[in-house]
């Protein structure tokens, strides 16, 4: 199941905010061992200060496995003021139907289910969470920076990054940027290879009292 | 507790300087029963001065600045050096105090500022910035507040870190360009004359690390090429 949290409603969700940042920082500190900013155990960066989205990936139990943050093209996104290295044709302008992903992380165990070719379930369900989330908002695409090795899996995944320029060595990754298309057609793909029965994006409708 | 964080996130997206940014944790540590709350940043790049935003009262802030007591303060010796959030106070085992430090805890206490907790955030180099609330109250009173609240109270602390470093703690601006402290710093040896290779020596990253940072540095300048990027540089430097 994955959880929505835009940011009117951070206050109610502040625990799984929390959470949130703590898994960011088991995967980007301890896991890959990025040049993050970091408090005790959470992970935090500029971006979170721009209001982003977040889509938060629980398992069965309820517990946090996995995480996206996502950013109006329109404004200040990581491709735009942290990696322009990364488009050899220059800066893109904007557009209000493309959306920026960032700080995507998983945090499952082994043993967990695996769908098709390979690819674990919990990684269709937060692609497929993406996909629903830009369907609900009417974007065509989702622009992101990613690095080689998660390119391949969204290769294996179907749900392919279409570059926007070759990759670059950044750090301890080799980093590229392009877009990943969001249509019915994306969805129905990954839904099928995950084996996901049907939506797994949860909003919140109801404003708490 | 919810509508206190939520008032703060608010207040934060509508702060854009120092004197609105002290307003909203004014008002956070009061809601939460704290007397004062402090954010001091700590920048390693030699340019920026140290700065702080607090709502310690006026008084202690000069007489703490008169004596010099940054250099004997153990709180923030230990924020240096510390990860993990941290309390501390009157009759706190945590520290084993000297006279002089003693007396700052003692004088710190005239002006309602008992004990605190004190949130140290780090980038992979370490440590860049300290979030402190501090209490009037006694130590279990404060300790309560502080468990019970701990989630939200760190959360408030990197989001006021987020937004400070976007709004206050400014990237260096070359051509009204924000460049980041590691383009800027790989622009200035590059205009000395080094290669990416030496410039990675000096840094301690790779070559390939040092190439992106200029290139990105050239994209945002919106330049052909590192030499024009150079140029901007040497051109808007004090001679």
């Amino acid at each position: 199941m994955i959880q929505l949290i835009t940011s009117d409603r951070y206050h109610e969700f502040s625990n799984a905010l929390a959470d949130m940042h703590r898994l960011r920082y088991r995967v980007f500190k301890d896991r890959l061992g990025w040049d993050v900013e970091t408090t005790s155990d959470m992970e935090v960066d500029e971006f979170d200060a721009l209001n982003p989205s977040y889509l938060l990936l629980h398992g069965k139990a309820s517990e946090l496995l996995g995480c996206v943050r996502l950013l109006p093209s329109s404004g200040p996104t990581m491709l735009r003021d942290a990696f322009p290295a990364l488009l050899p044709n220059g800066p893109i302008p904007g557009a209000p139907d493309v959306w920026e992903s960032s700080r995507f992380a998983l945090d499952i165990h082994r043993g967990s289910a695996v769908g098709a070719l390979g690819v674990a379930t919990p990684t269709y369900e937060l692609f497929a969470g993406m996909v629903e989330f830009g369907l609900a908002r009417s974007l065509s695409k989702i622009l992101t920076v990613t690095d080689v090795r998660m390119e391949r899996i969204l290769r294996r995944a179907d749900w392919p990054l279409d570059r926007l320029g070759p990759p670059r060595q950044i750090g301890k990754t080799n980093a590229v940027a392009g877009y990943l298309t969001v249509s019915p057609a994306a969805l129905r793909t990954l839904r099928k290879l995950g084996g996901l029965k049907g939506p797994v994006l949860w909003a919140p409708v109801m404003q708490a009292a | 507790m919810h509508h206190v964080f939520q008032k703060f996130v608010d207040r934060l997206n509508e702060s854009h300087d120092a004197v609105a940014f002290h307003q909203a944790m004014a008002d956070a540590a009061a809601a939460f029963d704290l007397s004062c709350f402090a954010y001091l940043s700590m920048p390693r790049d030699g340019r920026t001065a140290a700065a702080l935003i607090s709502s310690y009262p006026p008084g202690w802030t000069e007489r703490y600045l008169r004596e010099h007591y940054e250099r004997l303060d153990p709180v923030i010796a230990l924020a240096h050096s510390q990860t993990d959030p941290f309390m501390w106070g009157l009759g706190s085992d945590h520290f084993e105090l000297t006279e002089l430090q003693q007396r700052l805890f003692d004088e710190a206490s005239e002006f309602g500022i008992r004990c605190g907790l004190t949130i140290p955030l780090q980038d992979g180099r370490g440590p860049v910035a300290a979030v402190t609330f501090a209490s009037d109250s006694r130590r279990e009173v404060f300790r309560r507040t502080i468990e019970s609240n701990s989630r939200v109270l760190q959360l408030m602390a990197i989001d006021l870190h987020a937004h400070a470093r976007r709004k206050l703690w400014r990237d260096p601006v070359l051509n009204s360009v924000r460049l980041s402290p590691r383009e800027f710093e790989c622009l200035q040896w590059a205009a000395k004359g080094k290669s990416a290779w030496a410039i990675g020596q000096i840094l301690q990253i790779s070559r390939r690390t040092v190439a992106f940072h200029l290139d990105n540095a050239r994209a945002k300048l919106g330049v052909q090429n590192l030499r024009q990027a150079v140029a901007l540089l040497v051109a808007t430097s004090p001679s």
